[in-house]
């Protein structure tokens, strides 16, 4: 993972109330491209102060016209920030229809409104009782998670990040067992989780878990890392020819019965 | 005093009788007014019914002394007319007055309890008494019986409506909620139980640590209510008796997230005087109540809007790890967070490397990282990463994992000497 340049990324914010300044704040520090719509004049101003060049739109985002003018068809990102759930569907759902490659970030008090604003294209809906909530408890029972994570998502140029490399199909990986994978020995990376190829997960796998074809391994490392476990997982010859002499082996044992 | 509890609850009678100045708003409650009633009413019955009775007694003793004076004119008394005379001068001679009382008593209550009349006025002294005293007799009987009957009633409705408005229940459930608070150690107190309340206390409860929750006017919901290690006080105290009935001095943490910027404020301060080494986290609503936070004693403190932008921003930043964060907190089949360990000083397996404590296959804990004290990180530590003291270990487990992490961790010196011998 490295530092991904977001200067070129457009993020219409919608709704400027305590959370929609947050969110512009937060934007413009990690260097987005913003621009903001609100009706109160007042609030689009305590943005503009934070910044000069933001493109303010002063206008009821509920009209496709505003929309429309503060550039919502070539954005890339939209926050849809309004003080209730109902506003909040209809706006992504006109976000949605003048751009379709719109990702949507919406809040949603309700968690009838989540399912809702998903259904009409919002890819995360963020209920704002549960982030306050989650980071209070987070904050005093496991501050350094809390610091570690913060490290990982917010970090400006990221050496360590989030791994997930799928189990290729076909390879020779697929159907062994993750201690005869030996990924810790070859490549140093502690498997967190398993993705399964049906989304479900597991967590800390054991080394007799057998990972398949389409399954995703999970862990925390750099890119150097991902590469070796890719390369580790996809066919090396004289690996795959040790592989293949560990499946007979396991084949026989079975065959009598025998436990793997 | 400043007070945020909610004002003009009705008295409690428990709570009334044994606080201090809280006696001239009791005496203003109805189950006073009733307690006087019954009384007035009592003394009033007593004082006639003795009237009554002992104008009875003279009537009985002026027929028993004509009676006696009739024997003692015979000359020659029979056996008979002898034993009569002695019972006759023993019943004068004995002091009544006492008995008439009581007797009086006894009339009143059965009377006003509409438990029976027994006319003992009647039945022994009726005919002995004059007209005069037959009609007042006959009609004090008729109005006191009328108006000891309104005002039974008048009792009884109170002290149903006092016990079934389960006033004393109330303090009764109170009492034994009080008695297992104050059984907790190490626990949590949480003010405010909606909304994001609720979320808190639910991650508590998670991972095993019992929750005191305290709340205005709103009430937490029965499901929250019904979970193990969860103690609902309702806030009708003053702010101190409230977190001091909480076991704010045994508390390690402590959590004020209510809607009002003052009430977390107070909070926070009367939580901070009455325990200093608490850990104090709180909303701060408004410009700067971050600072006024601090200043009265928060650990840390954020304002919601602050907590939803960063949530909302993060995914934008990194969805990955934003994605499998969401799908681990949401997950319904695996109770698993990404958990750290601290290994404190004195810990037994401090020296120790990972593959000599060989926690992987005992436990089935995977140390992902290790945050050392200077806050660096050390990615996927091997097996020959050695234990030093101050490393945070993180993992993603669940609560039960967790501990047999440190069950583990702390005996690990004992389970190298065995495999040394």
């Amino acid at each position: 993972m490295t530092a991904t340049d977001h200067r070129s990324t457009k993020c219409v914010v919608c709704g400027i109330g305590e959370t929609g300044f947050c969110v512009v704040r937060e934007l413009l520090e990690h260097d987005f491209i913003v621009s903001v719509i609100d009706r109160d004049t007042e609030a689009l101003k305590r943005v503009q102060e934070l910044k000069q060049s933001i493109a303010v739109t002063e206008g009821n985002c509920l009209l496709d016209i505003t929309l429309q003018n503060a550039g919502v068809s070539d954005a890339d990102v939209l926050y849809s920030i309004l003080p209730d759930d109902r506003s909040n569907v209809f706006l992504c759902l006109s976000a949605r229809r003048i751009n379709s490659q719109l990702t949507i970030y919406s809040i949603a008090s309700n968690p009838s409104a989540e399912k809702k604003l998903e259904l009409v294209g919002a890819r995360k809906t963020v209920n704002p009782n549960n982030a306050e909530g989650f980071r209070i408890s987070n904050e005093m029972l496991r501050p350094n998670v809390v610091a570690f994570l913060d490290q990982i998502v917010y970090a400006r140029k990221q050496t360590a990040g989030y791994l997930s490399i799928t189990i290729p199909e076909g390879g020779p990986s697929s159907g062994l067992s993750l201690s005869k994978l030996e990924i810790q020995k070859m490549t140093g990376l502690v498997i967190i989780a398993v993705s399964r190829i049906d989304r479900s997960m597991v967590y800390s796998p054991s080394g007799d878990f057998r990972a398949n074809a389409g399954d995703s391994l999970i862990a925390f490392g750099t890119k150097e890392d991902e590469d070796a476990l890719r390369k580790l997982l996809s066919d090396t010859p004289e690996r795959k020819h040790r592989w293949d002499g560990v499946r007979n082996v396991f084949r026989s044992k079975n065959g009598r019965g025998g436990r793997i | 005093m400043f007070s945020w509890k909610k004002q003009h609850r009705s008295p409690h009678l428990f709570r009334k009788l044994t606080r201090g100045g809280g006696f001239a708003v009791f005496l203003s409650s109805k189950i006073a007014v009733a307690l006087t009633l019954f009384v007035l009413v009592m003394s009033t019955g007593i004082t006639g019914f003795l009237i009554f009775a002992s104008h009875k007694t003279g009537v009985v003793k002026t027929g028993l002394s004509n009676r006696l004076e009739e024997l003692q004119a015979v000359d020659i008394p029979t056996e008979e007319q002898l034993f009569e005379k002695a019972q006759i001068e023993m019943m004068l001679d004995e002091d009544t007055f006492l008995g008439e009382v009581i007797l009086a008593g006894y009339m009143t209550s059965i009377t006003i309890t509409t438990v029976g009349f027994d006319d003992v006025v009647r039945d022994y002294a009726y005919e002995f008494m004059s007209e005069k005293w037959r009609r007042a007799y006959n009609l004090w009987v008729t109005l006191f019986v009328i108006l000891a009957y309104m005002v039974i009633l008048y009792v009884n409705a109170n002290f149903v409506a006092y016990l079934v408005g389960s006033r004393l229940a109330e303090t009764m459930k109170r009492r034994s909620l009080l008695k297992r608070i104050s059984k907790l150690n190490e626990h949590y107190i949480v003010c405010g139980c909606t909304g994001t309340g609720s979320v808190v206390i639910n991650e508590f409860l998670r991972v095993g640590i019992p929750v005191v929750g305290i709340d205005t006017d709103d009430k937490p919901s029965p499901d929250l209510r019904r979970k193990k290690g969860f103690y609902y006080l309702s806030q009708d105290r003053s702010d101190e008796i409230m977190l001091n009935d909480a076991g704010i001095h045994r508390a390690i943490g402590f959590v004020s997230v209510l809607s009002d910027a003052s009430s977390n404020l107070y909070l926070t301060l009367s939580a901070h005087l009455q325990n200093d080494n608490l850990k104090i986290v709180s909303r701060a609503v408004g410009s700067d109540s971050e600072e006024k936070l601090a200043l009265v004693g928060a650990d840390s403190s954020f304002a919601p809007s602050v907590a939803v932008g960063k949530t909302l921003v993060a995914d934008l930043l990194n969805q990955d790890t934003m994605d499998f964060l969401d799908r681990m907190v949401e997950d319904p089949e695996h109770n698993c967070r990404m958990e750290e360990y601290t290994v404190e000083k004195g810990c037994s397996s401090i020296g120790a490397t990972f593959g000599e404590l060989d926690l992987g296959r005992i436990s089935g804990v995977r140390i992902f990282a290790v945050m050392k004290a200077d806050k660096n990180v050390i990615y996927n530590p091997g097996f020959e990463y050695t234990l030093e003291e101050g490393d945070i270990l993180l993992t993603i487990e669940s609560p039960e994992q967790l501990q047999a992490l440190a069950r583990l961790l702390e005996r690990g010196k004992r389970r190298r000497r065995r495999n040394r011998q």
